[in-house]
C-alpha cells in the first residue's frame, strides 16, 4: 500500500501528519510533545502518566476508561521516551474505523476530542494540578521506574547507559529522575504543563480510513488559542571513545548480562546513518548476524547476542545474557566480530542478506495505521523519511561504506551485571 | 484437485478460504488488499504439556522429557545442509518460531519472495533433521534461555502460581523444561515425538497478508507429500478439583513484590469452546476491569498499580481465572478479589455494565483485523478449536447478560484459589 503522509504546518512548530489508508479497521491518533531532555524530565514524566489518566471532563480513571468502552473499547495510552536528547511525551488513541460503528457514528472525531480535551483541560485549577490525583500519579511513576530492575535486560542496559554517557544529557539517572518525580509539586506540575504546550515541538499524526478536513478545524481551533515559544533541542554526538571505562555490578541471578556500548562516529542522525545501520545489523542484527551464528550458534554461549544502533545519539549497543563464567569468553568473541567487520571480512552474502532483511521490514510499514503510527513518531522534531526512502537509501550501501563505518566505531564502554546464584 | 471453501463475515466486510489439501494438511488463506507483506504460521497441535500419548487406544503412553517440544522446535531448524535462517537470508522473510503449552508453530514474515519463503517454511518443517552433536550444542543454547526466564520475576510467578494450583497437570512444568530434563533428549526421542505430532493431519497453514490461495496452493502441492493420518490420543490428566498448596513465595531481584493469583476451574471436559471463553472474558471485566470501582480503589489504597492484569486461562485439560500485578501485600489483593467474587456472584452483572463491556469487546474483536502477524495466529488457534475465525464478532452479539451470571457462579469457585508472590531479595 503507497500510504503518503501529508504534512502541513498548523501552528509554529505544531505539524499535523495525516496518512489516509483504506480498509483498515482503526485510526491512531497521537498527540506527540518533544522537549528538551532535562528541561521538566520529572513533571514530564508524571504528565504522560497524569494526562493519560484523568481530566476536568474526566476527573476519575473509572470515568475516563467508561467513557474509552462507549468509543469500542478506543485503546489510550501516554508515555514518555529519550529521543536523543529529546524527551518525548506522546499520547495515543487507537481506536475502531468509522465505517466499522454499529450506529454509524464518526468515533474519530470523538476520540480525537477526548485526545485534546485530556491534555488542553487536565484537572487542575487556580494554577496547581489535583493533589490527590498527583499523589497517586506520583507512586505509579516511582514504581514504573523502580521496576526496570524487574527486566534485568532493560536494567543492565540502563546501567551501561548511565556509566557511558554521565556527562551528557542521555546519562540522567535514574536514581536522580526517580526523587525528582517524588518532590513534584501541583504547583510546579502546572508550570511544567505550560512550557510542554507552549515550548515543545508538537507533532498531530492521525492514520485512518477518515475525514481529516473536520478533525483539523478542531485541531486548529484548539491550537490557534496557544501562545508558541518553541524550544531548541540539540543532542550530544561524542565521536569517539578515547578510553574504555569497564563496571560490573553483581546480583544473585541465575544469568549474568554482558552490555558494550560503542561510539558510532556519527556527528548527527543523518551523518552515514544507512551505512551504520547496515554495519549495525550485520554485526548483530537478525539471525544471519555475526554475533547470532558465531556467538550463538557456534559458541553456543548464549541464547541472545545481539548490536542496535541507536540513531539519535550516534551508539552502538551490544547486549548478551551469558553464563558467569563466560562473560570472557563472550567478550573475547564479540570484540573479534568487530574487527572482522572493520577488517571487512564479512561476506557479500552477509550484506546482501541485511539489505534484504531491513528492506523487506520497511516495505510492510505502510500497512497497517498502527504500523504507519509509531514509525513515524521517530521523526518527532525532525524532518520524516518515508520507509521507501529508507528502504533505498539501505539498499544503495556499499561493502566499502560498510568497512568505513565499522572503522569509525570505538568502544566506550562494558557492564556486566554478574549473577552470583543463590546467596 | 484440492476443496476450496470461502469464508465470509459481512460485518467486517473481510473473507478467507480454507482448503483440504490432498496432502491431508488444511490450508487457511485470508488475503488482504493493499497489503505489501505476507505473514505464514505452520502449526502442528503439539506443546509443552504433551508429556505423555500413544497413537492408538490399546498401546500404553509413552513419557517423554519436559520441555521436548520446545527442544524439537529448535533443532527443526536445523538440516543436513543450508539451516533454515541461512536459506531464509537470501530471501530477506524475517522467520521466527515459538512453542506454547499446546502448540508449535514457525512462521515467516516478508513483502517480496513470498513463494520462496513458503517453500523454505513447508520444506525444513517437513524434514526432520537431528544428530547427537547438534542436540548437544542446542541443550547449551537452551540452557541459557531457560535461566533467563528463571530471571523474570513475572514469568516466575505465573508458573509458581501454575504450580500451586495443579497437581499432576503438565501445565505445571516450564514450556522449556529445566537444565536436567533437557539433558535426558535424544534424537531418538526428537523422532519419535516428531514422527506423531508431525503428521501433517494434526498441522495447519495459515497465510494472511499480501497472498491468494492459487500462490499457496502452487508450492503446497509441489512440497507436500500425502501422508496416513495417525490418530493421537493426548491424556487427559486427572486433576483433582483443589489447589495443591494455597501460597507459595519465593524472593528474586525485584523492586516490589509481584504477585500471581488463580482461581482453578473444575473441568469435566478437556477444551473450552469460544463461547464460554467470551463470556468468561465479559465476567473479568465486569468483576475487575479498569472501569470498576473495585480497580479504582484498589489503585487509589496503593494495593495495585497499572500492571493489575487479568486473564483467563485454558487449554486442553485446565482452566483458570487468573489475576497479576506488583503489589506491596499480595495477600490483600487476594482477599479483596475473593469479597469481590463473592459481591458480584451474589448480585450478578447489571444491565448497563453488560451492554458496556460487550461494546467494548467488539471493538477490541474488530481491531484485530489490521493486523496480518494477528489474524494468522488466531486463525491456527480458532482451526486447533474447531472454531470460525469470525465467530467472535457474531457470538458477542449473542452471549445474554443471564448466560454471564450462571457462568460467574458455576464457573469460580471463591475456596479453590491459590496465591504466589515474589518477595523482593533484601539488597
Amino acid at each position: 500500500m503507497s500510504a503518503i503522509p501529508e504534512v502541513r504546518e498548523i501552528g509554529d512548530h505544531v505539524r499535523l501528519l495525516r496518512v489516509q489508508t483504506q480498509q483498515t479497521k482503526t485510526t491512531c491518533i497521537s498527540l506527540i510533545l518533544l522537549l528538551p531532555l532535562l528541561q521538566n524530565t520529572a513533571e514530564n514524566t508524571v504528565l504522560a502518566s497524569f494526562l493519560s489518566h484523568s481530566s476536568a471532563a474526566f476527573p476519575t480513571l473509572g470515568a475516563l476508561n467508561a467513557r474509552l468502552e462507549e468509543l469500542y473499547g478506543a485503546v489510550f495510552s501516554g508515555d514518555v521516551s529519550k529521543l536523543g536528547e529529546g524527551y518525548r511525551l506522546q499520547l495515543s488513541l487507537t481506536c475502531i474505523s468509522d465505517t466499522l460503528a454499529l450506529d454509524g457514528e464518526a468515533v474519530s472525531e470523538d476520540a480525537l476530542r477526548l485526545l485534546l480535551d485530556q491534555i488542553f483541560e487536565p484537572l487542575c485549577a487556580d494554577g496547581r494540578f489535583d493533589e490527590k490525583q498527583l499523589a497517586t500519579e506520583i507512586r505509579l511513576c516511582a514504581e514504573d521506574i523502580e521496576s526496570e530492575i524487574n527486566d534485568k535486560r532493560m536494567y543492565a542496559l540502563g546501567q551501561m547507559l548511565e556509566i557511558m554517557c554521565k556527562d551528557e544529557p542521555y546519562g540522567i539517572k535514574k536514581a536522580d529522575l526517580l526523587a525528582a518525580v517524588r518532590a513534584v509539586t501541583p504547583e510546579s506540575l502546572y508550570r511544567a504543563w505550560r512550557e510542554l504546550l507552549e515550548e515543545a515541538a508538537v507533532t498531530v499524526q492521525i492514520v485512518g480510513n477518515v475525514d481529516f478536513a473536520r478533525l483539523e478545524t478542531m485541531l486548529r481551533e484548539r491550537f490557534a488559542a496557544l501562545p508558541r515559544r518553541p524550544a531548541k533541542i540539540d543532542t550530544v554526538f561524542v565521536e569517539r571513545a578515547d578510553h574504555v571505562t569497564e563496571a560490573t555490578e553483581e546480583m544473585p541471578l541465575e544469568q549474568s548480562k554482558l552490555v558494550l556500548g560503542l561510539r558510532s562516529g556519527m556527528r548527527n542522525a543523518d551523518d552515514d546513518f544507512f551505512a551504520e545501520r547496515i554495519m549495525a545489523d550485520i554485526l548483530g542484527g537478525g539471525p544471519y548476524s555475526r554475533l547470532f551464528v558465531h556467538v550463538r550458534e557456534e559458541l553456543s554461549l548464549c541464547y541472545y547476542c545481539s548490536a542496535r544502533l541507536e540513531r539519535r545519539k550516534g551508539i552502538v549497543v551490544i547486549q548478551s545474557g551469558v553464563e558467569y563464567e563466560n562473560r570472557q569468553a563472550a567478550l573475547d568473541e564479540i570484540l573479534k566480530q568487530i574487527e572482522i567487520m572493520k577488517r571487512g571480512e564479512f561476506t557479500d552474502e552477509e550484506l546482501a542478506a541485511s539489505k534484504a532483511a531491513l528492506c523487506d521490514a520497511y516495505r510492510g510499514v505502510n500497512d497497517t495505521p498502527e504500523g504507519i503510527d509509531a514509525y513515524y513518531a521517530q521523526f518527532a522534531g525532525s524532518t520524516p523519511q518515508s520507509p521507501d526512502e529508507i528502504a533505498a537509501g539501505l539498499a544503495a550501501v556499499t561493502r566499502e561504506q560498510v568497512v568505513a563505518a565499522a572503522n569509525r566505531l570505538t568502544l566506550d564502554t562494558i557492564f556486566f551485571l554478574a549473577g552470583k546464584g543463590e546467596d | 484437485m484440492a476443496n476450496v471453501k470461502e469464508i465470509r463475515s459481512e460485518r467486517l466486510h473481510e473473507r478467507y478460504y480454507a482448503i483440504d489439501h490432498a496432502s491431508g494438511l488444511k490450508i487457511l488463506v485470508y488475503p488482504k488488499e493493499n497489503y505489501a507483506s505476507t505473514y505464514a504460521v505452520f502449526g502442528t497441535r503439539y506443546g509443552s504439556i504433551d508429556t505423555a500419548f500413544r497413537a492408538s487406544t490399546d498401546a500404553p503412553f509413552t513419557e517423554v522429557p519436559e520441555g521436548i517440544a520446545h527442544f524439537l522446535e529448535h533443532k527443526l531448524f536445523e538440516s543436513e545442509d543450508l539451516d533454515a535462517f541461512a536459506r531464509y537470508a537470501k530471501t530477506g522473510a524475517s522467520a521466527n518460531a515459538y512453542t506454547s503449552f499446546d502448540r508449535t508453530c514457525y512462521l515467516f514474515s516478508c513483502t517480496g519472495n513470498f513463494k520462496a519463503s513458503l517453500e523454505i517454511l513447508l520444506d525444513f518443517v517437513t524434514h526432520p533433521y537431528f544428530t547427537a552433536a547438534t542436540v548437544q550444542k542446542e541443550q547449551g543454547i537452551i540452557g541459557q534461555e531457560i535461566k533467563m526466564y528463571r530471571d523474570e520475576p513475572a514469568w516466575e510467578a505465573l508458573f509458581s502460581l501454575l504450580r500451586a494450583m495443579y497437581h499432576v497437570h503438565p501445565v505445571r512444568i516450564d514450556i522449556a523444561g529445566t537444565v536436567e530434563s533437557i539433558a535426558e533428549i535424544t534424537p531418538e526421542l526428537l523422532y519419535a515425538c516428531y514422527n506423531i505430532f508431525y503428521n501433517l493431519s494434526n498441522m495447519v497453514l495459515c497465510v494472511a497478508g499480501n497472498v491468494t490461495p492459487e500462490e499457496v496452493l502452487e508450492v503446497a502441492d509441489r512440497i507436500l507429500k500425502p501422508a496416513a493420518p495417525v490418530k493421537i490420543e493426548r491424556k487427559f490428566h486427572q486433576e483433582p478439583r483443589e489447589v495443591r498448596t494455597p501460597y507459595t513465595e519465593e524472593k528474586l531481584s525485584v523492586a516490589s513484590p509481584i504477585f500471581s493469583f488463580g482461581f482453578k476451574e473444575a473441568v469435566e471436559t478437556p477444551e473450552r469452546p469460544l463461547r464460554e471463553i467470551l463470556v468468561s472474558n465479559i465476567i473479568l471485566e465486569a468483576l475487575c476491569g479498569k472501569t470498576t470501582p473495585f480497580y479504582s480503589q484498589l489503585l487509589e489504597e496503593g494495593l495495585i498499580n497499572t500492571t493489575f492484569e487479568t486473564e483467563y486461562f485454558c487449554g486442553y485439560g485446565y482452566a483458570s481465572w487468573i489475576f497479576t500485578g506488583e503489589s506491596p501485600d499480595g495477600q490483600a489483593v487476594r482477599q479483596r478479589i475473593i469479597e469481590r467474587v463473592k459481591a458480584l456472584q451474589e448480585t450478578g452483572i447489571g444491565e448497563r455494565d453488560f451492554a458496556r463491556i460487550r461494546k467494548k469487546l467488539y471493538g477490541r474483536a474488530v481491531m484485530q483485523f489490521n493486523d496480518i502477524d494477528g489474524i494468522a495466529n488466531a486463525l491456527v488457534s480458532s482451526y486447533f478449536c474447531g472454531e470460525g475465525l469470525f465467530d467472535e464478532t457474531e457470538l458477542l452479539q449473542q452471549i445474554t447478560r443471564d448466560e454471564v451470571n450462571a457462568r460467574l457462579r458455576a464457573a469460580i469457585d471463591p475456596d479453590c484459589c491459590a496465591l504466589s508472590v515474589i518477595q523482593a531479595r533484601e539488597a
